[in-house]
């Protein structure tokens, strides 16, 4: 694999995909990158925008093993991971056999996952982190690339389950679907109301995208451009060194994982540019989608309604690209 | 590790020349602030205490200390490659592509698979990067630095000479004007006394110091700029005099010279009198012939006159006389006549140049003392003035006028020093001794005061015992009354006095009671 190979299959992926979903281009790329850099993606939007539709075409244009799990409150971890099933072998004697849950795929669509219980929710906890699940005192490994794409409603909050922090951190990306301009809207009409049903190709194996996350992962970066990284996510704790929203209406600003995620993906943004090192602008591009869902706000944060993604560029604007004191 | 490309390497080389640049006009705006600045602090500075420093000449340093601040800035690039990197990558948009290769070639970073890509990409853009764009850029506070320089300048041009009130700068400005009044007087005095002396550069000389003179009185000029305006004049009368001093210098012997008086056209007696014993000779050529001793005496004069001007008349002069004394004993009384008048006009001639010499000499240290009160600055008042009349030359008195009378109390100005202060007894000719009027002799007397000050040193006293002063008693005699004896005797019983002394005692007490 190569920079040249990397960009090649992502630009196919990007076309087959494309074939399917209309618009909606910076979320394809986000959620590609999300892919090669090995991270999940929790897709927020309300219904009939087509999450549940890209994810199904990225499964199809991988020739990956999809699942899909409709999370509802009455869902139980053992519906997701898998459970012991009493089993019959020929002589009659009696055995208990592990039946693999919907989990054990490569790329699974956890659908509306705020339905589901925090105690369901929190069934993917060790898929999502270690790619292996544990049942009945037994470790099971995922099969590689592992991959979650989940969805939420933002807006019907009756009856869901927030997700607590540790579940939402695992994200690598929290990705906004937006409603489509007219024009787009006109084409999805076209497309999904003919007779004939656009289908994607499959355009890379498993394999492929495991050498794309390998790759992605060989990108260099500059001294200077990690401590922006480093520096991005300090300022979005609301102690001293926060930028001036995040000192007002955040209460925990970003993890260390944020800035594992965010310089991660900036790596294969960066090579989907077509460049072997990361820049500033990789960073700007990929801080919202990468920390909006780390920062938990505060008290007048929740009552003045402010959206994360306001303090995520209130940060941008406020953390120069360079340290205090680093010349040019 | 990684090398650099030669590319990138030229890339950053230039950058870093460019940053190096753009640094300095930092520093070169910077210090032009200070400058500014300090000039018109300088200049405030100015109309409270003389200052001997203009503030023009204060901007002018800071200037030319932010120009060579910035040279020097701009011709040392820095050498940190890392910078020039991120200075490339912000200005030609090359998206961290130089700093990244930096940092790998540099083993900041660690090499990855793609650390040759990294170099390959940072290679292909430097060398389409658009190196235009990595010209020097002026700061944006240059304006508002040039803004500021311009006020200092403004500033430093217009408020020199403006002095508050009770200052000493004040102060200096009033001595400045009191310069000038003494210089233009002075000036009178030069040219009247050069027309009367026919000292022609003398004469040439007095307007440029009256223009200084009134130049002081009327504009506002700070203590540099007058001393500046004096230098120049000073300047100015040095070469006539070296020139005329070259002169006489030919004619003269050195060691002949007489010394410069502190006075105007005082000639030197030497030359004076030779002058005059010429023009009697002169006379008693005119009633040749003679009898014969006459005409013996009158060749003895001239050849004593010629030996004795050796050193102190001019060669020409001396050869002039020669000649008459050999045409006279030729008796050829009408060409000893003519060579008289030759050595006559030398001298004459020699006269003049003389008398220019020694007014422009005069004229320089009046000058110069000028220049020293001014830089001295303002002191009080009352001091001031009284310093004005004691510096002014005394002015010549009329010829004959009578010298005022010493009074009992009354300090007489000293004589400025000359050839006629005092004598020597045994020493010199009475003919030398004799001459000019001196100053002394005709000195304007002057009430004034000397201030004493009190010597440091040991302090001796003596006693000295002598009858004291007959002088009336303050309280009247009166006669002890009884009461005031027995109390006493009372008194003198409950004392513990010996018994030895106890007679004493009372004999004491009697003596002043004038019972013996």
């Amino acid at each position: 694999m190569n920079p040249d190979l990397f960009r090649e299959g992502v630009a196919r992926l990007r076309v087959e995909i494309h074939k399917v979903i209309v618009g909606h281009e910076a979320l394809v790329d986000e959620v590609l990158i999300a892919l090669f850099a090995g991270g999940h993606i929790l897709l927020e939007g309300v219904p009939g925008l087509g999450k549940t539709l890209l994810v199904k075409t990225l499964a199809q244009a991988l020739d990956l093993r999809y699942s899909r799990i409709q999370f509802t409150p009455d869902l139980m971890p053992a519906d997701i991971i898998g459970t012991n099933v009493v089993m019959q072998d020929e002589a009659g004697r009696r055995f208990f056999e592990f039946q693999r849950g919907p989990i054990f795929s490569q790329i699974v669509l956890a659908d509306e996952i705020n339905r589901a219980t925090p105690k369901t929710q929190s069934a993917l906890l060790e898929a999502m982190q270690e790619h292996s699940v544990t049942a009945s005192g037994t470790h099971y490994d995922l099969e590689e690339p592992f991959f979650v794409l989940a969805t939420q409603n933002p807006i019907e909050m009756e009856g869901t389950y927030p997700l607590p922090e540790a579940q939402v951190d695992r994200f690598l990306f929290k990705l906004r679907v937006a409603f489509p301009p007219p024009a787009d809207l006109v084409t999805i009409m076209d497309r999904t109301t003919g007779p004939d049903q656009p289908a994607p190709e499959r355009v890379a194996a498993g394999a492929t995208v495991l050498a794309m996350q390998a790759l992605a992962r060989e990108v260099a970066v500059a001294t200077h451009v990690k401590e922006y990284v480093a520096r991005l996510v300090r300022a979005t704790h609301p102690d001293g060194e926060g930028a001036s929203m995040a000192r007002r209406f955040v209460r925990y600003g970003a993890s260390p994982r944020g800035a594992q995620a965010l310089l991660l993906a900036a790596k294969v943004r960066a090579l989907i540019q077509g460049r072997a090192n990361v820049a500033f602008e990789d960073l700007r591009a990929l801080a919202l989608p990468a920390l909006r869902h780390r920062l938990i706000l505060n008290f007048e944060g929740e009552a003045e309604g402010i959206d994360p993604d306001e303090i995520i560029r209130n940060v941008l604007a406020e953390t120069p690209e360079l340290a205090a004191g680093v010349r040019r | 590790m990684t090398a650099l490309p030669a590319d990138v390497l030229l890339l950053l080389r230039r950058t870093s020349r460019a940053q190096a640049w753009t640094q300095a006009s930092l520093w070169g705006t910077r210090a032009m602030v200070v400058a500014a600045g300090a000039s018109l602090l300088w200049t405030v500075l100015g109309t409270i205490l003389s200052v001997a420093i203009t503030p023009p000449l204060v901007l002018a340093a800071g200037l030319g200390g932010a120009l060579a601040l910035t040279a020097a800035r701009g011709l040392l690039p820095g050498r940190r490659l890392a910078a020039a990197a991120r200075v490339a990558d912000a200005q030609l948009g090359t998206r961290e592509r130089m700093s990244t290769a930096v940092d790998l070639a540099a083993g900041r970073i660690p090499s990855t698979a793609l650390a040759t890509q990294v170099m390959a990409d940072a290679a292909a853009a430097a060398r389409t990067a658009a190196i235009d764009r990595l010209r020097p850029r002026a700061p944006a506070a240059a304006r508002w630095a040039a803004v500021a320089v311009l006020v200092a300048a403004a500033a430093g041009w217009v408020v020199p000479g403006l002095t508050l009130p009770s200052t000493p700068a004040r102060e200096t400005a009033e001595r400045i004007r009191r310069e000038g009044r003494r210089l233009e007087q002075t000036a009178r005095r030069l040219e009247e006394e050069a027309r009367t002396a026919r000292a022609p550069q003398a004469r040439r000389a007095a307007p440029a110091v009256q223009r200084l003179g009134r130049d002081l009185q009327r504009q506002r000029l700070d203590r540099a700029a007058a001393q500046a305006r004096i230098a120049a004049l000073q300047r100015q009368l040095e070469a006539t005099r070296r020139r005329i001093g070259e002169r006489i210098g030919e004619a003269f012997a050195p060691q002949a010279r007489p010394p410069a008086p502190d006075a105007f056209f005082r000639q030197p007696t030497d030359l004076d009198q030779s002058i005059k014993q010429l023009r009697e000779l002169a006379a008693r050529l005119a009633q040749m012939p003679v009898a014969e001793g006459e005409r013996r005496d009158l060749l003895q004069q001239l050849s004593d006159l010629a030996q004795s001007g050796e050193g102190r008349m001019p060669a020409a002069a001396r050869r002039n006389l020669e000649e008459v004394r050999r045409q006279a004993e030729a008796g050829n009384t009408a060409g000893a006549g003519e060579a008289l008048t030759q050595a006559l006009q030398e001298l004459e001639a020699l006269e003049a140049l003389m008398a220019d010499e020694q007014a422009l000499r005069v004229t320089q240290r009046e000058l110069e003392r000028s220049s020293e009160r001014i830089a001295r600055g303002g002191a009080g008042r009352g001091r001031s003035d009284q310093d004005e009349r004691a510096d002014t030359p005394p002015a010549q008195p009329a010829p004959g006028a009578q010298r005022p009378q010493d009074q009992e109390g009354d300090t007489i100005a000293a004589p400025p020093e000359g050839p006629h202060q005092g004598s020597t007894a045994g020493e010199g000719k009475v003919q030398a001794k004799l001459g000019a009027p001196s100053p002394r002799l005709e000195a304007r007397g002057e009430r004034s005061r000397v201030r004493g000050q009190e010597a440091q040193g040991q302090l001796q006293t003596s006693e000295i015992l002598g009858p004291g002063r007959r002088l009336p008693a303050r309280t009247t005699v009166q006669p002890v009354a009884p009461s005031v004896a027995r109390q006493a005797d009372a008194h003198l019983a409950r004392q513990r006095i010996p018994a030895d002394l106890r007679a004493v005692v009372r004999r004491y007490f009697e003596i002043l009671a004038g019972r013996r």
